[in-house]
Order: structure tokens, then C-alpha cells, then sequence
């Protein structure tokens, strides 16, 4: 399968956080969910595909292209979602077409309008007081308009109301029914990419936790709970995130280590959101053990 | 080739960042102008320079309060072209400028509008007639006065790109002061007589001889700003968006 | 056809989708040769990841439920295509050992549980 995007050992260092040997790829035609809390190093991951940050090692290939050598030929063919604008908040989108348009070989401005009225967006507006569902809109059409084939979202959906990140969703499943495009969207609340995301990679204080596809993932663990005693002592290593109360003990597990629990402890599948958990609770809890 | 057609992009964008925030503003100042200089005197026409400068002055702050880094980082463009054109756009500024005002002046020179003010023999009319007589003086003055912002301009400019904007003020007042310290110390060692002689060349007084000296300044202006947008274009090529 | 999918539902969406299909195909809501939605479409329609509908449809072409042209997309396999019949039978089999099992399960005697049958059937 042809990648679309994809990053072999991505080192990045700045004062007091470090990007390490980050690795993943993304095939064409899917939607990949890039999650992890914040700080966790996504902004600067993608920032580093745009080469707005300076690699310090590794090899970022976009449509099979360099994100250094080749970096306007790749954003000739990309389209960025920011979680803020990035244009003259004084203009109307009218305005904002004449300005964008020269940059683009591929601008389209009738589809530009088509869209701007498909997500009825005002035209007569200041883009500086829209919503921020009509900002991540027009940002949107801005991708579309230069027929972008790869859609970066850097947090598209925090701050948003429901119904924008509904509409969103609608959005991003239309684009990639063509299946050359590709999407990834990073996000902290996971719920936007449980459904649409065909792969996830999961980011940890600047590592890659999980990369893969969603399905596996989810099928990978499980949130496993009971009494602390039942629990087989060789087990209790394999436990993610242990967290242990008054009247029992929860955990991630993954499920192939599953295999040999005592009937006595239950366990069930975990979501995004969960495992973003117990990844965070397992780093306080390493804490923790290293100091008693 | 590549490189001057991206600049003009991003000179054309910059213009329709400010157009809105100046244009009508500056249509109005400069018909203002353009009539007292017709009846009073043409050098009003300079002011033009001053106005144009509402074309510049506020894209930086809409730059950085609208987060045009991202928008720097997603262009198709290289990063040096859109610093290199801010420059050419500061020159292209003051050079429409004065054109502008050199035109408005023949005119002002042609009309004699004085003319038709009452009261002819009046102290102001003879005032003003005078300033009607003498074309030397408003020749020097509009191409002084851009030669004078378009450099003072484009090194801010520079200035203010490297060091950032919040140091602005500190990086103009260190500049005033080394060129004040420069001055006295010049006019002291003048005093003195410890100065070699300069002959100060002579301007040229025919039409012809004008347009070449001012045509060779405006190349020299250009050239200089060009510099300064190479200067600062290398500084920030090396920075992260 | 008309799928519904439940974010709440214990099930996982891939085999929601799958159940509701294939119900659809045996009870004749969808009828036999209609083309389907291509699998981008239906990812598209019920804004669901790509992959979950390639799964759904890849289940259904290997249980005979549907069937894939090349070039053209999926199809609804015939009805009688023996493939179907021997799959449902073999569905019904799987359901009645379950009852049985889990009648005794519960204490219940034969004629109980026929009974039981029974009243289903009528229902």
C-alpha cells in the first residue's frame, strides 16, 4: 500500500521536551486519529511535516516527496486545519479568496464559493468574528478549494460545539470517499477519531505509544478490574496504569496477556479515551514506585 | 524567475491585507492634498509619502495578531520570498509616492491656481506665489522625503524582524542616539576645522539632468532596501515558524 | 437499506452493521442483485471509518451474504444460493442448542422447553 505520509525516526529537541525516533505512516485513502494528551509532542510532529520546525534527524515523506527539500511542492498538495485562523481577521472570505488564490496552481474559486455557501458561511462577514466552527469551516474550504490530497487538523475540534464536530466528521468522510486523499487529524478528545479514524497512532511524552490501525487497538486491550490479591503475581508486571483503591485495583492489560486470569477478576474492552488514561496513570505510577 | 513571481504574490497579498484598513483613508488625505497643493503650494504634495505609509504600517500587527506564522508555514512559498517582498513592498510604497507627488506638482505648477484666490495683492497671495516660483525646492523635497522614509522604513523594518517588534522602540532609540552622537561629534571636529573638504556636488538644474539624479537615487534607495530584505530574509530563513 | 448504529451498544460497529445486512437480506427488505453502496459511500453514509466497512463487507462475501464484482462493486447474493440456506440452517442449529443448553441450564424439563419453542413459533 502506497503511504501518503510517512516519518521514520523523527528526533526534535527543544528546551525541555524532546520528539524521539518518532515512526509511523499513514496509506492512502485513510483517516488517521494522531492522539495523545498535551504536550505529548503533536503540534510539534506536525509542524515538523510542514517544516515549521527544524528536524534536528530523520526523514519526514509526504506524497513520497521530502518535507525539507521538497517543501512547496508538498503544500501545493496539502491542505492544514490549525485549531486557530491563520488569516487577516479584518477581511470577508471574498477577500480571503483573492489573497489565497495566486498562491495555489490548482485554486479553484468556484468551488470556493460552493463550499463557503455549502457551509454557510457568511460573505459578507469579518472572518475574524466567525465561530469557531465557521473559522475550522473556512479553513476547510480553503483545503478543498486547492484540491489538497493529504489534510493535516492540528486539534480542529477543541473548543468546538457538538454540532460543529459532527459536521466535521460529515466533512472528512466525504473527502476521503476519494480514496488518493488522506487525513490526519490529531486531537485530544478521542471521541472524534473513535469512529471515523481508520489507523491511530498514540503519542507519549514526545514517543509513539500505538500506531496501527484502530481496530487493533481497540481488540489489543482491555481495562481489567477486581481485588488486588486475586491478581497472579507474574500479571501484575504486565498491568498498565495500575491504580489500586479501597475496594479493588484497575488497570490497562493488553489482551494477549489476558490468557491464564482467574475467573475472579472481570475485564472489558477499552476505549481511546481509557487507554490515553492509563498510559498517563502509569507514568505517575513508575513515579511513585521509584520514590518509595 | 520563480523567485519574483512568488514575491509578487506575497506583495500582492500584503496589499489586500491593507487595503481595507487604508484605502479610503488614504483616497480622502490625498485629494486633500492634492487641492492645497494646487492653491497653496505644490511641496504639500510631499505629504503623500506620509499617507502612502498607511499601506505599510499596519500589516505587521495584523501578521502578528492574526497568526500569519501558520499561514507562513502552510504557503506553497519559501519563507524568504515573503520576507524578501515586505522590502520591495516598503520600496514600491514610497516610490508610487513620489511619483504621485512629482506628478501632482507639474500639475500644481501648470494650473497656477493661486490665481484665482481673492485678494491677489494680499501678503498670503504673494506668499504663496512664491512658492510657485521656485520648482528647485520642491524637486528636492519629494525626492528627499522618499529617499529619507523609504531607508528609515526599510531598516525598521529589518530592525524589527530580527529583534521582534516589542523591541522596536529600544532599536530606534539606540539608532537616534548613535546618529545624534555621530552629528556632534562631526559638527564638533567641523568647528575645528579638522574636517577634510567636501565639495558638495550640485544639483543639476535642467529637467533632463533631474530625472537622471533622481532616477539614479531611486535605484540606490531600491538597491539598499533589497539589501536590508536579504539581510533579514537569511536571519530569518535560520528561525522556526 | 437502513442501518442504524449505536454508540452504546455493547457490540462493536462492524458487526451492527453486519447483523442488520444481513437481516435485511433475509427477510427481503434488500432484494437479490441490488447493488450496494460501494464500501467508501457506506463509510461516508453512516461516518464510519473506512476500514470498519471493508471488514463488514469482506464478512459478508465470505459468509455468501453478498458478493463482489470487479469492477462494478457488491451485489446482494441470490436468495437461494445454497451457500445462504446451509448458513442459515446451520444459524438455526447453533441458536437451538444454545436454548436447549441454557433451558437445562436453568432446570427446565424437555416438554418445558418445547413448549417454550412452541410459543415462539406461534408468536
Amino acid at each position: 500500500m502506497e503511504n501518503i505520509l510517512e516519518i521514520n525516526g523523527l528526533n526534535k529537541a527543544y528546551d525541555g521536551f524532546a520528539l524521539k525516533d518518532v515512526s509511523f505512516s499513514l496509506p492512502k485513502g485513510f483517516i488517521m486519529g494522531f492522539v495523545g494528551e498535551n504536550g505529548s509532542g503533536k503540534t510539534t510532529t506536525i509542524r515538523s511535516i510542514l517544516n515549521m520546525a527544524k528536524i534536528d534527524s530523520g526523514k519526514i515523506a509526504v506524497f513520497g516527496l521530502d518535507s525539507v527539500s521538497d517543501t512547496i511542492e508538498i503544500k501545493e498538495r496539502l491542505g492544514v486545519v490549525f485549531d486557530s485562523l491563520y488569516l487577516a481577521e479584518h477581511l470577508n472570505v471574498k477577500q480571503i479568496e483573492q489573497q489565497l488564490k495566486p498562491f495555489y496552481k490548482d485554486w479553484d474559486s468556484e468551488e470556493f464559493f460552493r463550499r463557503i455557501k455549502e457551509f454557510d458561511l457568511p460573505d459578507n462577514k469579518k472572518v475574524g468574528d466567525f465561530s469557531k466552527g465557521m473559522k475550522m469551516k473556512l479553513m476547510i474550504a480553503i483545503a478543498l478549494s486547492h484540491k489538497a490530497e493529504l489534510i493535516i487538523l492540528d486539534e480542529p475540534t477543541s473548543g468546538l460545539d457538538p454540532v460543529a464536530r459532527d459536521e466535521l466528521l460529515d466533512i472528512l468522510t466525504e473527502y476521503i470517499e476519494n480514496e488518493n486523499r488522506g487525513v490526519l487529524f490529531s486531537t485530544h478528545i478521542t471521541a472524534d477519531v473513535e469512529r471515523i479514524a481508520d489507523y491511530v497512532t498514540i503519542l507519549h511524552n514526545g514517543k509513539v505509544w500505538y500506531t496501527g490501525t484502530k481496530d487493533e487497538l481497540a481488540e489489543g486491550y482491555a481495562v481489567i478490574k477486581g481485588a488486588e490479591n486475586d491478581i497472579p503475581s507474574e500479571m501484575k508486571a504486565k498491568l498498565i496504569g495500575f491504580h489500586a483503591y479501597r475496594n479493588g485495583f484497575d488497570a490497562l492489560i493488553k489482551t494477549d496477556d489476558l490468557a491464564g486470569i482467574p475467573d475472579t477478576l472481570e475485564y472489558e474492552k477499552a476505549s481511546i479515551d481509557e487507554i490515553l488514561v492509563y498510559i498517563a496513570k502509569e507514568d505517575k505510577y513508575e513515579k511513585n514506585e521509584r520514590h518509595s | 524567475m520563480k523567485r519574483m513571481k512568488d514575491i509578487l504574490k506575497v506583495m500582492k497579498f500584503d496589499f489586500l491585507t491593507a487595503k481595507p484598513l487604508a484605502f479610503r483613508a488614504f483616497i480622502i488625505v490625498a485629494v486633500i492634498c492634492f487641492v492645497l497643493s494646487l492653491f497653496f503650494s505644490p511641496l504639500i504634495s510631499s505629504y503623500i509619502t506620509f499617507v502612502a505609509l498607511i499601506f505599510v504600517i499596519p500589516l505587521q500587527s495584523v501578521a502578528d495578531k492574526c497568526g500569519f506564522n501558520k499561514l507562513y508555514g502552510i504557503l506553497p512559498v519559501k519563507r524568504k520570498n515573503i520576507t524578501r517582498a515586505r522590502f520591495l513592498y516598503v520600496f514600491l510604497a514610497h516610490f508610487l509616492s513620489e511619483l504621485l507627488e512629482g506628478v501632482l506638482a507639474v500639475i500644481a505648477f501648470n494650473l497656477k491656481m493661486y490665481k484665482v484666490l481673492p485678494n491677489q495683492d494680499g501678503e498670503a497671495v504673494q506668499l504663496i506665489k512664491k512658492s510657485f516660483e521656485d520648482t528647485t525646492l520642491i524637486y528636492v523635497m519629494i525626492i528627499g522625503v522618499f529617499a529619507f522614509f523609504c531607508l528609515l522604513f526599510s531598516y525598521m523594518e529589518m530592525l524589527a524582524q530580527i529583534f521582534g517588534r516589542e523591541n522596536e522602540m529600544k532599536i530606534i532609540l539606540i539608532t537616534l542616539g548613535v546618529m545624534t552622537a555621530a552629528a556632534i561629534l562631526l559638527s564638533v571636529l567641523n568647528s575645528y576645522d579638522m574636517l577634510p573638504p567636501i565639495n558638495v556636488p550640485k544639483l543639476p538644474e535642467d529637467i533632463g539632468g533631474r530625472a537622471i539624479f533622481a532616477a539614479v537615487l531611486n535605484i540606490v534607495v531600491l538597491g539598499i532596501c533589497l539589501l536590508f530584505g536579504e539581510i533579514t530574509a537569511s536571519r530569518l530563513a535560520k528561525r522556526e515558524l | 437499506m437502513k442501518i442504524i448504529i449505536k454508540n452504546k451498544s455493547e457490540l462493536p460497529i462492524y458487526e451492527q452493521i453486519e447483523q442488520q445486512m444481513k437481516s435485511q437480506i433475509l427477510d427481503g427488505t434488500v432484494t437479490e442483485d441490488e447493488q450496494l453502496p460501494s464500501i467508501r459511500q457506506l463509510a461516508r453514509d453512516l461516518k464510519i471509518s473506512v476500514i470498519t466497512t471493508t471488514r463488514v463487507y469482506n464478512d459478508l462475501a465470505d459468509e455468501g451474504f453478498i458478493v463482489s464484482v470487479a469492477g462494478k462493486g457488491y451485489f446482494v447474493a441470490p436468495r437461494n444460493n445454497e451457500l445462504l440456506r446451509e448458513r442459515m440452517l446451520y444459524e438455526m442449529e447453533d441458536g437451538l442448542e444454545k436454548a436447549v443448553k441454557n433451558g437445562r441450564n436453568a432446570g427446565l424439563s424437555n416438554e418445558e422447553i418445547m413448549a417454550a419453542l412452541k410459543k415462539f413459533m406461534e408468536d
